[in-house]
């Protein structure tokens, strides 16, 4: 499979501390992929986006995007190859209307006015924002503004989009809209994607997690391997998903589960088959 | 809440005036300041009149935003007015009351020099009225582009503009919250003496400030890395387009200048 | 303190083109010492709703009775002021009201603007910063230097200084990871407990809501559609989704339970630990027949 960002052995220490904020972080993102990096405030999981996309440069260790090393000289180039949407929605608004925030980045790039009218209405389309292209961004909700910052990094055509925390801010209804649209760019789009984030929902999304704690991975796997780790994740000031939680105090009380369920329909269901199996025993 | 008090001089429409290209407007706006002082007789005030009227009933504004917009200035006009007819003294004298003679040279005087200002404040908020600030914006940076040669920063200058644009109803809404914040916590903002009220202020603006510059790094970051660098080889997706109304337009005010130059006396 | 709604209606930019009617028919009483959740989506009139609680805004109709504070529509309040103190606002990232050079400073700032004496204030600021869960070291920093969650805390211990009977929560929890977000509810919890005070939650978290509040006060598009307890209000869960409202996970769980297995639980299970109480009692009664 075809590697997207390679991060080799990175380590970041801001100027004024002593302590790595980073510590010999290494992984891989692959064509396709949906990776979450999570880990409570603190945890130095947007030191390192800041580090992908060149706003911090590392202490040491290496970052390849599309198999370009990230430095001095290539900022600009991985730029355009990454597209990243961060935490406040009102903070990366630029333009004036919709379409003028969704042009901002195709200026940026030279792109000729055709080619950009096209652009702008495919990324709307995608983000299903095609209705509100001459609004002004104080006429927007929180949801509705991330999802045209999504669309003015699709319509850079990047490799990969960056999740910084972009759903952190908003109310239930806009983290969900936030996220359809993800899914749906992931499933009709193929789209790369590293999402930073506490929210379980998209933990559970991911392809791969990658667990960050006091500057390191301490974890990675698949969602459900992840949640295994059960209490070790909530030291680390992490939510477990209900259905988990619920698992593991059932198996205290003794009611003999034989795992730790993910999704609600798997632990019902259990708890079905065993009801049924001791009911049927005592009928007889 | 404040928004539609900043932002809201634009009167949304799709009329003739709305339409026309920001420059044509701008340009129209700067030649038309000169030429209200070649008006200087009864026939040219009233072409003037007639042709700033014609503008304005084209915008399809109602009359109603224009005299919100003239309120405010109505006693300068009536201001200037007076003054004339009180202290020019010539021609005949229409009637005396308590020692204070009014000249039928002054009440025309007077008359014309109101109007003069009248016109040009009409025509100044027809600008504001049909052309939303970002065209504004637009219209003078492609105006001022030539002096680009003499590195003057006219892009840059522009998008600041742009930006602060964008940025007015957040930050109004962001001052509303920090006021509403600290009178919780028993600020004043409307009474008290000086000192306290020195204190209120201060309680507003430390916080205003440090969201905005917080707003302001987050926004660079957002623009580096969407691919900002400067003006060099940025593609415009506002363009103006300079249509034949546009023409046709700057032709008219042509021959209005014209016009008042022959009739003027 | 008891609070009285009565026809309560709010508009904004009365006799202008932008007249919007943000509140109305609010009629809502709360007892002192009780812990009310306000829910509602975004621009369900919420926030107009809790800026009366302390006359920041003031009816266009009706009457808000605030324990001996009467505010009617169309009379001019002059003393707010004294109501202010009595009903501390959190706002939504507390964080932000910030201003003085030092902690000790800013959680002074309240309690001085309502005349107690700087070295009252001062003599106390260990006992505010423990309620929220600081450390007497934060006392002499600049609030910008801490972290996201101490600055926020340090904002609310600046309300809590000024020692109201009324403690309004507008999403305080907004923003801050899992731990944070428990160990912000847990403190409110106990804060109401310690120190009697009634406590109004605006939130978006109907696990929240269900956890801790009494009384459970639903907005949709300016008005209540819910009053009730939790037990009351999650008995309808359909009136709920069909309000677009989120549900709490044991709610739902609770319901695929009662589904698959044909059966019907007493009461809403509102935590985790009814869940399971109600499962073991399940299982215990096959085993006994």
């Amino acid at each position: 499979m075809e590697v997207v960002v390679r991060v080799e052995d990175v380590s970041f220490q801001y100027a004024n501390e002593n302590i790595y904020a980073l510590q010999n972080i290494s992984f891989q993102v692959y064509k396709g992929e949906w990776v979450t990096i999570v880990g409570h405030n603190g945890s130095g999981k947007s030191t390192l986006a800041k580090l992908l996309i060149g706003l911090l440069p590392s202490t040491s260790g290496t970052i390849h995007v599309c198999g370009i090393p990230l430095n001095e000289e290539t900022v600009w180039d991985v730029r355009k190859r990454l597209g990243i949407v961060f935490q406040n929605p009102d903070n990366q608004f630029v333009g004036t209307t919709v379409q003028d925030d969704v042009a901002f980045g195709l200026e940026n790039q030279g792109i000729q006015k055709d080619e950009m009218s096209k652009r702008i209405n495919e990324a709307l389309k995608k983000v299903k924002m095609e209705d509100f292209i001459h609004h002004e961004p104080h006429r927007l909700s929180g949801g509705q503004k991330q999802r045209v910052a999504i669309a003015s990094a699709i319509a850079l055509q990047p490799n990969v989009i960056i999740l910084d925390e972009a759903t952190s801010m908003l109310d239930p209804s806009g983290k969900k809209e936030v996220l359809h649209v993800m899914e749906s760019l992931r499933r009709e789009h193929h789209m790369t994607v590293i999402s930073i984030t506490h929210d379980l929902n998209e933990v559970a999304k991911a392809d791969r997690v990658l667990v960050m704690n006091k500057g390191r991975i301490v974890l990675e796997g698949t969602p459900a391997h992840i949640f295994s780790y059960g209490s070790k994740l909530e030291q680390m000031g992490l939510d477990l998903p209900f259905s988990l939680q619920l698992s593991q105090q059932l198996k205290q009380k003794h009611i003999p589960l034989t795992m730790d369920h993910l999704n609600m329909e798997g632990l019902v269901s259990e708890l079905w088959t065993l009801y049924s199996a001791m009911s049927n025993t005592v009928t007889k | 809440m404040m928004n539609s008090m900043i932002i809201g001089k634009y009167v949304p429409g799709d009329s003739l005036i709305h339409r026309l290209d920001p420059r044509t407007k701008l340009i129209m706006m700067f030649i038309y300041v000169f030429i209200v002082f070649l008006a200087n007789n009864g026939w040219t005030y009233g072409l003037l009149t007639c042709f700033t009227c014609a503008l304005f009933v084209l915008s399809r504004i109602p009359i109603t935003f224009m005299l919100k917009g003239l309120k405010p200035i109505l006693w300068v006009i009536v201001f200037t007015f007076l003054l004339h007819v009180l202290l020019t003294k010539e021609g005949h004298v229409v009637f005396q009351w308590f020692g204070i003679e009014v000249y039928d040279k002054g009440i025309q005087q007077g008359a014309f020099i109101s109007l003069r200002f009248l016109l040009l404040i009409v025509v100044t908020t027809l600008l504001t009225l049909t052309t939303t600030p970002i065209e504004v914006t637009d219209g003078m940076e492609s105006l001022l582009s030539p002096l680009k040669k003499w590195n003057i920063p006219v892009h840059e200058l522009a998008l600041m503009m742009s930006i602060s644009l964008r940025f007015i109803p957040t930050l109004m809404e962001e001052t509303e919250k920090i006021m509403k914040a600290q009178m919780a916590r028993g600020v004043d903002f409307s009474s008290g003496p000086l000192s306290e009220r020195m204190k209120a202020m201060t309680a507003l603006l430390v916080p205003l400030f440090i969201s905005a510059f917080k707003r302001a790094e987050e926004l660079a970051v957002a623009m580096e890395v969407r691919g900002y660098r400067g003006g060099n080889y940025r593609t415009k997706w506002r363009e103006l387009t300079w249509k034949r109304a546009d023409t046709v337009f700057m032709l008219l005010l042509t021959l209005l200048a014209i016009a008042l130059c022959l009739l003027r006396s | 303190m008891d609070i009285v709604f009565r026809d309560v209606e709010h508009r904004y930019q009365v006799n202008t083109p932008f007249e919007k009617r943000a509140l109305y028919d609010i009629h809502v009483d709360i007892r002192s010492g009780s812990y009310v959740a306000v829910i509602g989506h975004t621009g369900s009139g919420k926030s107009t709703f809790l800026q009366h609680l302390n006359g920041l805004l003031q009816p266009t109709k009706g009457t808000v009775h605030l324990g001996d504070y009467t505010i009617t529509a169309g009379k001019k309040e002059k003393q707010l002021k004294p109501l202010r103190k009595k009903v501390g606002i959190v706002f939504q990232f507390p964080e932000h009201q910030l201003f003085e050079e030092t902690v000790e400073k800013d959680i002074c700032f309240g309690p001085m603007n309502f005349g107690m004496k700087e070295e009252d204030a001062k003599a106390r600021v260990r006992e505010w910063l423990t309620l929220v869960g600081l450390s007497e070291d934060v006392r002499h920093k600049s609030p910008f230097a801490l972290s996201g969650g101490q600055m926020r805390r340090v904002a609310i211990a600046g309300v809590l200084a000024m020692e109201p009977e009324v403690l309004v929560l507008d999403e305080p929890t907004a923003g801050l990871d899992p731990r944070g977000r428990k160990e912000m509810m847990e403190m409110f919890a106990s804060l109401q407990q310690q120190k009697r005070m009634t406590i109004v939650l605006v939130t978006h978290s109907m696990e929240e809501a269900a956890r801790y509040a009494d009384e459970i006060i639903i907005m949709h598009q300016g008005t209540i559609v819910r009053r009730g307890t939790p037990e009351q209000i999650f008995r309808h869960v359909d009136d709920l989704l069909h309000l677009g409202l989120d549900v709490p996970e044991t709610i739902l769980f609770q319901r695929a339970i009662e589904q698959k297995f044909g059966v019907q639980f007493d009461a809403p299970c509102l935590t985790m630990e009814d869940i399971v109480q109600s499962l073991q009692m399940l299982f215990a009664r096959v085993k006994r027949t």
